[in-house]
């Protein structure tokens, strides 16, 4: 399992996103960060999973993602 | 002060939503989806477990679509116009307050679209719906049905409207500037696309609330263009859902205002509430027509047809001049013509106006009785 960075440009997709996570059993947490979005003022799902099984969830509810990260 | 206005907003809050809006000054005082500190996060989450709440509340599964505004007003204005502005036809009823007449004459008046006024006929349902379906063109896009009217009362049968709207591949937007808190009503169940509501009537929230939840949220656009604390490097409106349409700082000690209005309204149960509230209008107008010189507009009121409002006059004076006799005795009613052009042609009161007096969740059955030996007095000295 690893810890992945879900880019996204809502709060409320981000914070969506979190609690759909947290009641599927992943370790996640939202947080605002402006560097790493090309677009400016984003907001990002730290997770601890896997990536395609976290995707899934996101992907499901509709919640649109930027971009994904593996953290470092 | 015997508070009956609460169909324009009610009055007093539960402790529970004064205590969330003083709480919000304390705790949730920073900018949500704009500052990544603490507080700031915080806030964000406490709106975003408002808007949950609102939304499942309405029967909508994606929060997202759910909207705050500042108003009724403000949710009608956005549907209408971003339907409308496409072209197209739609149907109103002829109790419609002017929040729903004003845009669609507006539209109109710019040669975008077009609408027809349908009749409603009290207490039968069958035959309102048979009003609408008559004026359905190919052209029509939109069914615009108030739950009840705001000076009379009368209800609408939405989900009877919702389903003709359906039927015929329309649009339903349901107006519940009168029944939110009153009258339970599920967009999953019932179809109906838009739903537009105060937050500081029946849903026991602050002034400067409002809702508007979408089922076609991508038939929506944007009237107010400006920050949302996302794509700030770019120049257009994001398209995400809820940040779209609310561009500009919230109003979060509100939205923790209606959260808790909220809560109080689901705790109560909106049957209760209404039962409640109809049994004290009932007691009302039955003593009311009892006067002489008292001038009802509608028949009994029932559960089923009629919403905790009670509109009159006393002798021959105008419902202003009733509202202001009321006043003197320290009865807070609403008196005039109550935004509502179309419903005053409908039953010819657009000389006189009416008097309004509409329970709200936290009257009792004492001040119901106060208020009628008041009515009673005037009504001997006019």
């Amino acid at each position: 399992m690893k810890e992945y960075f879900f880019l996204l440009s809502s709060i409320t997709s981000a914070m969506k996103g979190e609690d759909l996570l947290r009641k599927n059993g992943f370790r996640a947490s939202v947080f605002r960060d402006t560097s790493i979005n090309p677009y400016g003022c984003g907001y990002v799902i730290k997770v601890f999973g896997e990536r395609e099984a976290v995707s899934q969830v996101l992907k499901k509810a509709g919640i649109r993602v930027n971009e994904i990260r593996e953290s470092r | 002060m015997l508070y009956f206005d609460n169909a324009a907003t009610t009055f007093p809050k539960p402790a529970s939503v004064r205590k969330a809006v003083e709480e919000a000054f304390y705790c949730f005082g920073a900018n949500p989806g704009r500052s990544g500190h603490k507080m700031g996060m915080e806030t964000a989450k406490k709106v975003f477990e408002a808007r949950k709440k609102a939304a499942d509340f309405f029967g909508l599964s994606e929060s997202e679509n759910l909207v705050f505004t500042k108003n009724c007003t403000e949710a009608l204005n956005i549907v209408l116009m971003s339907i409308g502005s496409e072209g197209g036809h739609f149907i109103i009823s002829d109790l419609e307050h002017n929040s729903v007449l004003r845009p669609l004459f507006e539209l109109k008046k710019l040669g975008k679209a077009d609408f027809s006024v349908a009749e409603v006929f009290e207490s039968e349902p069958e035959k309102t719906v048979e009003s609408f379906r008559k004026l359905i063109r190919s052209d029509t896009k939109m069914i615009v049905a108030t739950g009840s009217s705001n000076v009379f009362g009368i209800k609408l049968p939405i989900k009877m409207l919702a389903k003709l709207a359906h039927e015929n591949g329309i649009l339903f937007l349901a107006d519940m500037a009168q029944t939110a808190g009153s009258e339970h009503m599920d967009m999953e169940k019932t179809g109906v696309d838009f739903i537009c509501a105060p937050g500081h009537k029946g849903l026991l929230g602050p002034m400067g609330t409002g809702i508007l939840a979408a089922k076609r949220p991508e038939l929506l656009k944007p009237h107010l263009f400006g920050g949302t604390g996302s794509y700030s490097l770019l120049p257009n409106q994001p398209e995400d859902l809820p940040e779209m349409l609310e561009s500009g700082t919230l109003n979060v000690p509100g939205i923790c205002g209606l959260f808790a209005g909220i809560e109080k309204v689901v705790s109560e149960g909106e049957d209760k509430i209404s039962e409640r509230e109809i049994g004290l209008a009932q007691k009302l107008y039955s003593e009311i027509s009892k006067i002489k010189n008292a001038t009802l507009f509608t028949g009994f009121p029932e559960k089923e047809t009629h919403s905790a409002v009670v509109s009159f006059v006393l002798g021959d004076l105008s419902g202003e001049k009733t509202a202001e006799k009321l006043s003197e005795k320290g009865v807070a009613s609403r008196g005039g013509f109550h935004c509502s052009a179309l419903a005053h042609q409908k039953m010819n009161t657009e000389k006189r106006g009416t008097c309004r007096l509409s329970i709200g969740p936290l009257n009792t059955e004492e001040e119901i009785l106060k208020l009628i030996g008041i009515i009673h007095g005037i009504s001997k000295n006019i």
